[in-house]
Parts: C-alpha cells; sequence; structure tokens
C-alpha cells in the first residue's frame, strides 16, 4: 500500500517498501493476463490484417498499464513511492 | 396479430443486438398463432448458439472486457459486474450456468461472496481468480465453495478449458456427443444427425434438443425448459416453449417411423427411445 502520511522523497521504512512493492507487482498480474490472452487469442483466432491490427493495438494499451506499474516500482526502489 | 416477448432477464443485453418478430413460413398454424420470436444474433455466424450464461465479477475493467469478449466469442452468453455486491444482484435475479469470480472485488470480496451464495446455490460452478500467489487464498477459496482456481496471470484457453470443464461436470457429466436412438447430437460441432442424415437446426432449437437430450427417458416440465433453455421465468400463458417444441419435433421426428419426442399430458415432455 501507499504510504499517505509520508512525504514525496523522504525515506519509507523497509516493511511498507516491500508492501508497497507487492502491491505494484501484484497489480502486473491483470495487464499480463489481458496481453497473454490477446496473444493467444490473435494467433487462434485473427484472419485479416485489421484483425491484427486491433490485436496489436490493444496489446499496446496492455503494455502501457506494464510500463505504469514498472515506473511505480522504480519509484518504490528509490523510495520516492 | 399476437405475439409474445419473452421477459427479457436483466443484463442479458450482450450478445443479441436485438430481437425480431417475424412471421413464420410454415402452413401448420399452432394454436392459432402465427408469429414467433427470433432472436437473432450479433455478427451473423449461423453456428452461434447461447449455450451457456456466465457471470463475470472483475474489478480490473479492462480485464472484465477482456474477458467478456473472449468468452462471447467462445460462444457463451457474458455478463459483466465490477463489485461484490452486484454480483451478489446479479446472482440473486438471474439464472447463470458458471460464475467466473475474482477474489479481490471491491464492496464484498470473493471469498465473503462464496460464503453468502453457497447455502442457497449449492450447484453454482465457480471459478475463481487470483492474484495473490500465496498457497493459502487457493485453498481458502477452495473449501469456501469455489469448484476451481486460476492464479493471474493465467493463460485464456486455459480459462476456456477449465469453463468447458466445470461446465461439464455441471451436466450430470454428459460428453460432447448425446444419443437417444439414432438421434445424435454433437454439442461442440452444434451438429445433429438422425439415422445418418443432418438436420439444420436455429440456436434455440438447438439447445432445446439438448437439454431434452441431456435428460432422455427424463419428463421435463415446460418451466424447467424455459429457465434451462431460455433462462427466464416461465409464464403459463405463454406457448413460446411448446411453438419451439413443436419445431424440433417437425424437424427431428417427421422422416422416421419412431417418434422420439413425446408429449406427456400435464407434465411436458420426454425425448426417449420406446
Amino acid at each position: 500500500m501507499n504510504t499517505e502520511n509520508q512525504a514525496i522523497g523522504t525515506e519509507i521504512p523497509r516493511s511498507s517498501m516491500t508492501a508497497a512493492m507487492s502491491e505494484v507487482l501484484h497489480q502486473t498480474a491483470q495487464p499480463l493476463t489481458v496481453l497473454l490472452g490477446i496473444l493467444e487469442l490473435a494467433l487462434l483466432q485473427a484472419e485479416t490484417i485489421t484483425d491484427y491490427r486491433e490485436s496489436v493495438e490493444r496489446s499496446l494499451s496492455e503494455v502501457a498499464r506494464l510500463v505504469d506499474c514498472l515506473n511505480q516500482a522504480k519509484r518504490i526502489a528509490i523510495g520516492q513511492a | 396479430m399476437q405475439f409474445e416477448l419473452p421477459q427479457d432477464p436483466p443484463l442479458s443485453s450482450c450478445g443479441f443486438s436485438k430481437i425480431q418478430i417475424r412471421e413464420t413460413n410454415t402452413n401448420a398454424t399452432f394454436s392459432g398463432r402465427r408469429f414467433v420470436l427470433q432472436e437473432q444474433i450479433a455478427d451473423n455466424s449461423a453456428s452461434i448458439r447461447s449455450s451457456a450464461k456466465l457471470l463475470v465479477a472483475e474489478d480490473d475493467v479492462p480485464l472484465a472486457h477482456f474477458l467478456k469478449r473472449g468468452l462471447q466469442g467462445s460462444k457463451y452468453e457474458v455478463d459483466l459486474v465490477h463489485d461484490g455486491e452486484l454480483a451478489l444482484q446479479s446472482l440473486n435475479t438471474s439464472k447463470y450456468d458458471l460464475l467466473v469470480l475474482d477474489l479481490n472485488l471491491p464492496k464484498i470480496d470473493g471469498l465473503a461472496l462464496l460464503a453468502k451464495i453457497r447455502p442457497s446455490m449449492p450447484g453454482l460452478p465457480v471459478l475463481v481468480l487470483t492474484g495473490r500467489t500465496g498457497l493459502e487464498d487457493r485453498i481458502m477459496a477452495l473449501d469456501e465453495g469455489a469448484d476451481d482456481c486460476l492464479l493471474k496471470p493465467f493463460s485464456f484457453n486455459e480459462l476456456g478449458a477449465r469453463t468447458r470443464a466445470l461446465l461439464r461436470r455441471k451436466n450430470n457429466g454428459c460428453g460432447r456427443v448425446l444419443q437417444v436412438a439414432d438421434l445424435v447430437l454433437d454439442r461442440e460441432q452444434f451438429m445433429v444427425e438422425r439415422a445418418g442424415k443432418r438436420i439444420d437446426l436455429t440456436s434455440k432449437e438447438f439447445s432445446l434438443l439438448e437439454y431434452l437430450m441431456m435428460n432422455s427417458r427424463k419428463p421435463v416440465t415446460r418451466a424447467m425448459i424455459m429457465e434451462n433453455v431460455w433462462k427466464a421465468p416461465y409464464d403459463s400463458n405463454s406457448n413460446l416453449v411448446d411453438v419451439y417444441v413443436k419445431y424440433v419435433r417437425d424437424k427431428v421426428d417427421i422422416e422416421s417411423s419412431t417418434k422420439l419426442l413425446r408429449t406427456i399430458r400435464g407434465i411436458g415432455y420426454v425425448i426417449a427411445d420406446n
């Protein structure tokens, strides 16, 4: 969980950092599930270029969510969550 | 002009783009009514039918929408809710064949929801999704009444296979192919044959025949058919079930000397080979 009572930039205790990190890692599960699924279905069902394009576009928005998670994890790691 | 609209169950708008009333082209009039309802399915694919109705309770909106879309692609009718309270409401107002339940739901979490629904819905198959890697979560979910568990991130193909397995178990262990005398129904290829000759059925006719064959030799009432095939409450003023039974009978029994689909006066219908 994010530590609301701590100002940005201050060092956060190890235990709450671990909890925050675990929460962020937990959040990667949703976009990863969607990404995996879009790719599986594209391989099985996509027939036209338009189908593939749509799968790529939807994949990209899930990658964007993963990048957000990664950035959040970095901020936590340097103690700026 | 007389026709009847079946009650539209709540949240069931997905899957069907419109309900259209059309005149039948059969010469035989049935109970004096010549109009039936034809449910038209969104993407005009001829083989599509709503084989089972699923409720997906998942709070991550993109994941929930992906699951809905993917499962609809597997020919299921899918309703979506994003919190436990709405999940409970939907389960209490509509009949579902399977619940896909995320444990981490707002308002009422997955475990609490399971505890609430199990006493009144012991037969509802529940497939739990969890993002927590801890073994205890999965054990707790199964002990609380879940039938199966998938750990995120999971493969959609695996979710599909587990869904099929749970629905198979729910349907009295009925396999892919059902047979009564020389009438054969393939549930995955959506194919029906009588004495080796292919019979074309609409999606609702197929579901009706499938339900009768799953209960072969056991009489089923009109209310049971309405609840399990149309997923709607039975209205004794409606002759929808009788109309469809006639359609199925006309296609299945008309050319054969052995009539398989019989009416049981005062009860309903049965399909049997003698």
